[in-house]
């Protein structure tokens, strides 16, 4: 896990609290980049953002909910922490349910806040991983044949050589090197990493 | 044989007083007394039975008689025949030759006539008799269901103030049975002080004739049996038969109406207590809402300051910092306590909104405090905030928190009237001029403008042109501007975006110079 390209975006429309909060990361050793308005961190962003958002929800024009829709529906799924001056229930069921992993009121405890954001990361690296694992599996499934590609999906399915050939109506011989081939093509060391790596490309 | 023989016994009915048996309207018969056979009906006899004499000298009092055959009106005849009775007198019905039925009185007697002996018989028609009894006794009828069913109590009572008779609302109004209650005075069903006096009354009355509430109705209280009180309508007329007095008193019972009235009453107080309470609630919904708003207002340089001293302490245990490095730091913490406490003044002077604490202000020291106060704002909103600082002659008296306020609501409208337009240049002009009396205040924009249709409305309460707003800006600026002596408008004449003012007037004639 590579945290060292990893940075806390910060949107919220007080200065202030920005001016604030970056001493705040600055403090905790984190590298922090401040925004004043839900647009300014549109207009930043990339694809592959790295590192999590600290997100004031109330703001004019665009509030922190309204942009964790557009994050959402862009399907970049950085962690958000939302910090909020009130902590009012149902907007943070409404952030929870969107997917968001924290809600902290302002004014907030340094730990917490740091803590937050220290798990925030680490999600997004853990996600990050797997989002390159993820697409090295299917980068490797993209080689496969069709016939291979069917096979393989048997085999991870528990079925036997045997048991396959007679399903495709081909030798049990034939089938050995279908196998043999996925096995290279995908760079499995044994079943058990195939079926791993068959998951892990099946999840959402 | 009959009329010749009648002739014969009774001579002729073409005399004089035969022709007046005849001609009478009564029924007259003369029947044998042995075989009960007629011998004579007259003219109303056989117009009223429809029979011709010849035919009813074939027939006897039992042919017309339904009720009676010949044993039982014999058995009636009996002590006629034997002297016991010289007369009887009957009521039956008669059967005409149509088969109609009618109700009559029958008188007979027995009759030595000359040398024959005979029944005489006259007959009293009762149909209309009866007709008018039976509408005399429906009449009585329905007159005393309409007193069992009135909803009124009904008593009537002598000279005496003796209770006659009662209706059954009576009974149930007052709670005594007829029984208990009829032979008894009056005054009981009365409380003091009128009990006492009401045999005076009558007395007054029954001497002197002055009529103090016959013919009229008033509203006083009648007593229960179990000795509860209750308004009661009374109205009383007098009949006099046969010299007696009676007194009929209708009264009804108008506790339900009183009892309607209060709660009419108490409806129209508690929906006036609603009304308030509503008011209140939608005074405390708007400062609900600008308690959220303050609230936020209060907690961002909350959060800076306390991120800001975390952030030290952080740094500080961590080596991170020199001493020097803090000082910019704590003036930013300082800075922010200030930005609070701005706010709570704000929020005391909404709250104290109707107690203006005037004091001496200098203009150009007030408008500059508002312009800092909403410089982040203006900065967030890429718009510039020019302030054109004047020289007074007059000092100004005002309560300075209030005033701000309604400047700095000006100054964030016209903030806002740039969010949705793309001017190149946003700029605010803060302006005040001396006029007369007056100083005006000036925040002037170039951004959208009022349409001509808000124009009207944009000072009343909850009007806004912004989702995000209550519309209660404008509209406590001008209550503010009021309680001032002063007033709240905007320039009708420009074309390029807006230019609200406020006037203040200038007190007394000070010449402090500022």
């Amino acid at each position: 896990m590579n945290a060292s390209n990893q940075k806390v975006y910060i949107v919220d429309d007080d200065v202030a609290v920005l001016d604030a909060l970056s001493l705040l990361m600055k403090s905790a050793k984190l590298e922090a980049e401040t925004f004043q308005s839900a647009q300014a961190f549109l207009n930043r962003l990339e694809p592959d953002m790295s590192g999590c958002l600290l997100l004031d929800i109330r703001m004019p024009n665009m509030n922190g909910l309204q942009l964790q829709d557009v994050l959402n529906e862009k399907q970049q799924n950085i962690p958000i922490i939302f910090i909020t001056g009130h902590g009012d229930v149902p907007i943070a069921v409404q952030a929870m349910k969107k997917g968001a992993l924290e809600f902290i009121e302002k004014p907030f405890d340094d730990e917490t806040l740091i803590d937050c954001i220290q798990r925030a990361l680490k999600l997004d690296s853990i996600n990050r991983h797997k989002q390159r694992q993820k697409q090295i599996i299917a980068d490797r499934i993209k080689m496969l044949t069709p016939r291979e590609l069917e096979v393989m999906e048997k085999i991870v399915a528990g079925q036997s050589n045997k048991c396959i050939a007679f399903e495709l109506g081909i030798s049990q011989r034939t089938i050995e090197i279908h196998r043999a081939n996925v096995m290279q093509k995908m760079r499995a060391q044994s079943l058990a990493h195939l079926v791993r790596m068959a998951l892990l490309a099946n999840e959402e | 044989m009959s009329a010749d023989k009648y002739n014969a016994e009774f001579g002729d009915p073409s005399s004089f007083f035969g022709e007046i048996v005849d001609e009478l309207l009564n029924e007259i018969y003369i029947f044998d007394c042995s075989t009960l056979r007629f011998y004579y009906a007259n003219k109303g006899a056989c117009k009223n039975t429809g029979y011709t004499l010849e035919e009813l000298t074939q027939l006897t009092p039992i042919d017309i008689k339904p009720k009676y055959d010949k044993a039982s009106f014999e058995s009636l005849l009996a002590p006629l025949k034997s002297g016991k009775k010289k007369k009887i007198e009957f009521e039956t019905t008669h059967r005409r030759k149509d088969g109609s039925l009618y109700p009559v009185e029958v008188h007979i007697q027995y009759g030595h006539l000359r040398s024959q002996t005979a029944f005489i018989a006259i007959i009293l028609d009762l149909t209309e008799r009866k007709n008018t009894f039976r509408q005399l006794k429906e009449k009585g009828q329905r007159l005393s269901a309409i007193l069992n069913n009135a909803a009124e109590a009904i008593i009537t009572i002598n000279s005496h103030g003796i209770i006659e008779s009662l209706n059954p609302a009576a009974e149930e109004i007052f709670g005594y049975k007829e029984q208990e209650i009829i032979g008894k005075n009056i005054d009981i069903l009365m409380p003091s002080p009128w009990s006492e006096k009401h045999d005076n009354y009558i007395r007054r009355y029954v001497d002197t004739g002055e009529k103090r509430i016959i013919g009229s109705s008033r509203e006083i209280y009648g007593k229960r049996k179990d000795a509860t009180t209750f308004p009661l309508e009374l109205s009383v007329s007098e009949v006099v038969v046969d010299n007696e007095r009676t007194f009929t008193g209708i009264i009804r019972d108008i506790s339900e109406r009183r009892e309607a009235a209060r709660q009419l009453q108490l409806r129209e107080e508690e929906a006036r207590q609603n009304k308030e309470r509503f008011d209140e609630l939608s005074r405390i919904g708007a400062m609900g809402q600008l308690a959220a708003s303050i609230t936020h207002e209060i907690n961002q340089p909350l959060t800076a300051i306390s991120t800001y001293a975390q952030s030290c302490n952080r740094m500080i245990n961590n080596k991170q910092i020199d001493i020097d490095e803090l000082q910019p730091l704590l003036l930013k913490i300082n800075q922010q306590t200030q930005r609070a406490a701005e706010v709570v003044h704000r929020l005391r002077s909404l709250i104290n909104k109707q107690e203006i604490q005037p004091e001496l202000v200098d203009v150009n020291e007030l408008i500059e405090e508002v312009v800092e106060l909403a410089a982040s704002r203006a900065q967030l909103e890429g718009v510039d905030i020019e302030v054109k600082p004047i020289r007074l002659s007059h000092a100004l008296e005002c309560d300075r928190i209030q005033i701000q306020q309604v400047i700095l609501n000006l100054i964030y409208n016209a903030i806002d009237a740039y969010r949705n337009c793309d001017k190149s240049t946003k700029k605010i002009i803060v302006s005040a001029r001396e006029e007369g009396k007056s100083v005006k205040i000036i925040v002037r924009d170039f951004g959208d403008g009022i349409k001509p249709a808000d124009r009207e409305k944009i000072f009343s309460a909850f009007f806004t042109t912004k989702a995000e707003n209550m519309g209660i800006g404008l509209s406590i600026s001008l209550s503010i501007m009021e309680a001032h002596d002063g007033d709240l408008s905007f320039n009708e004449d420009i074309k390029d975006g807006s230019e609200f003012y406020l006037r203040l007037p200038v007190k007394g004639s000070s010449n402090t110079p500022l």
